[in-house]
């Protein structure tokens, strides 16, 4: 048991239950294992809309969560709770990831399974499905535009939280996501 | 074609937020069991085996100088100069190190080189093995001495892995096929099992692969064990 920390119950004041939670995982193998419940998802589709591809998110989403188990003993409430902790751990687990694979040719343009932005717009309807198209058009962002977006949309975390992910504050998040997505309509506009 | 009866945010929520299949928790349930189960392949391979110790190079080394605090990385040590060398050296292509006289190799190359912080610790299974295998953590400064297969059993899958990749076997048979390499070499404990990681093979030929399985023919996918040290051997088909 942490020191300080005498049961799971949460109720203690100023210990927000979900943080007692990711401090018990340190010591506790269920409790990291209901901090994975909580938040595979979120990471899931935050290293789904950043890397394209399904079968390697959730890759990373394991390699994310075994980094996260061999580092939950060094966790500590700050710096915008535990699942911004594990997004950021996801995101690096992408970033080496994608160190390893460069040089990088957006995978859509070589998969002949993937939805060609150069087909006719019935084509396109009939052979894509439009979210998956809009995961694709996301994940050719650049690279801060496209992890906002995924944090926001697909990890459904606010502004502020985002900013402690990726190193900004609350209003230049904030402005980041609204260029991103402004380039993202361009973007669609432009190719359907 | 993006109809436009809905704002963009609400397609971006929707396309981004699309829930996992229950397939998919399943499968990021079972990759993370098996976790450490899954390096064992890499083991029997020099040129594999350095590539997970790249691997845990990567991870130790490249502390991601912006994520401060709690972040992993931020507060790793790279691996110490010479070790990782030095350990992948006592582990060659067909050779079988007993899990003791690794432990006791390894601990002479941490005293030779003065690291004395580092500890060798066995992983599942590696104190009762006939062969280990050594992963380097730089983060908690172990070596863990992994289960790795006899020679033979290795070489013994290898002609089998590339049998089924040229030929069309059913799943008995390409059980029967595993089960006799495993038999000749007279191991035991083990258990051939179809509810592994799927596919996997040379990178450069898994497209041909995932053919020849859609096709209806059984492959050797890959080998781990259980939390009670069981070896597992996985097949993968349809």
């Amino acid at each position: 048991m942490i020191p300080g920390l005498a049961s799971g119950t949460g109720e203690r004041a100023g210990i927000d239950p979900a943080e007692e939670l990711a401090l018990r995982a340190g010591v506790d193998a269920e409790a990291f294992a209901e901090l994975y419940r909580r938040h595979r998802e979120a990471v899931f589709r935050y290293l789904r809309a950043r890397c394209r591809d399904d079968d390697l998110a959730l890759e990373l989403t394991a390699v994310a969560f075994e980094k996260a188990l061999r580092s939950i003993r060094r966790y500590r409430t700050k710096g915008g709770g535990v699942l911004a902790w594990l997004l950021r751990i996801a995101r690096n687990a992408a970033a080496d990831h994608e160190r390893r694979q460069r040089p990088l040719v957006p995978q859509w343009r070589m998969n002949t399974d993937r939805p060609s932005l150069e087909d006719s717009p019935e084509e396109v309807a009939v052979r894509s499905d439009e979210r998956r198209r809009l995961r694709l058009l996301v994940a050719d962002l650049p690279e801060v535009q496209r992890d906002a977006l995924a944090l926001r949309f697909g990890a459904g975390l606010t502004a502020r939280e985002i900013g402690v992910v990726i190193g900004k504050n609350e209003e230049a998040t904030q402005k980041l996501i609204s260029r991103a997505i402004a380039r993202l309509r361009e973007v669609v506009h432009d190719q359907f | 074609m993006i109809s436009s009866d809905r704002s963009f945010e609400e397609r971006l929520r929707e396309a981004l937020g699309d829930p996992m299949t229950a397939t998919q928790i399943a499968a990021l349930d079972a990759r993370l069991q098996r976790g450490r189960a899954r390096r064992v392949p890499f083991l029997r391979g020099q040129a594999l085996r350095r590539s997970l110790l790249l691997i845990a190079v990567v991870v130790v080394v490249l502390p991601l100088a912006a994520l401060a605090g709690s972040i992993p990385g931020a507060d790793h040590v790279p691996l110490p100069p010479g070790l990782e060398d030095r350990v992948t050296s006592l582990f060659s292509e067909d050779a079988c190190v007993a899990p003791q006289a690794a432990e006791e190799q390894i601990d002479a190359i941490l005293a030779d080189l003065g690291y004395s912080e580092w500890s060798v610790e066995p992983g599942t299974g590696a104190a009762n093995t006939e062969c280990v295998g050594a992963a380097l953590d730089g983060e908690t400064r172990t070596i863990e001495l992994l289960m790795a297969l006899p020679p033979a059993v290795h070489d013994g899958l290898a002609v089998v892995r590339e049998q089924l990749y040229s030929e069309c076997r059913t799943k008995e048979e390409a059980r029967a096929l595993v089960e006799a390499v495993l038999v000749q070499a007279g191991m035991e404990g083990w258990e051939i099992r179809t509810d592994g990681p799927g596919i996997s093979g040379p990178s450069d030929r898994i497209e041909q692969i995932e053919r020849h399985v859609e096709n209806g023919c059984w492959v050797y996918s890959t080998t781990g064990w259980t939390a009670e040290g069981t070896r597992l051997f996985w097949i993968a088909g349809k």
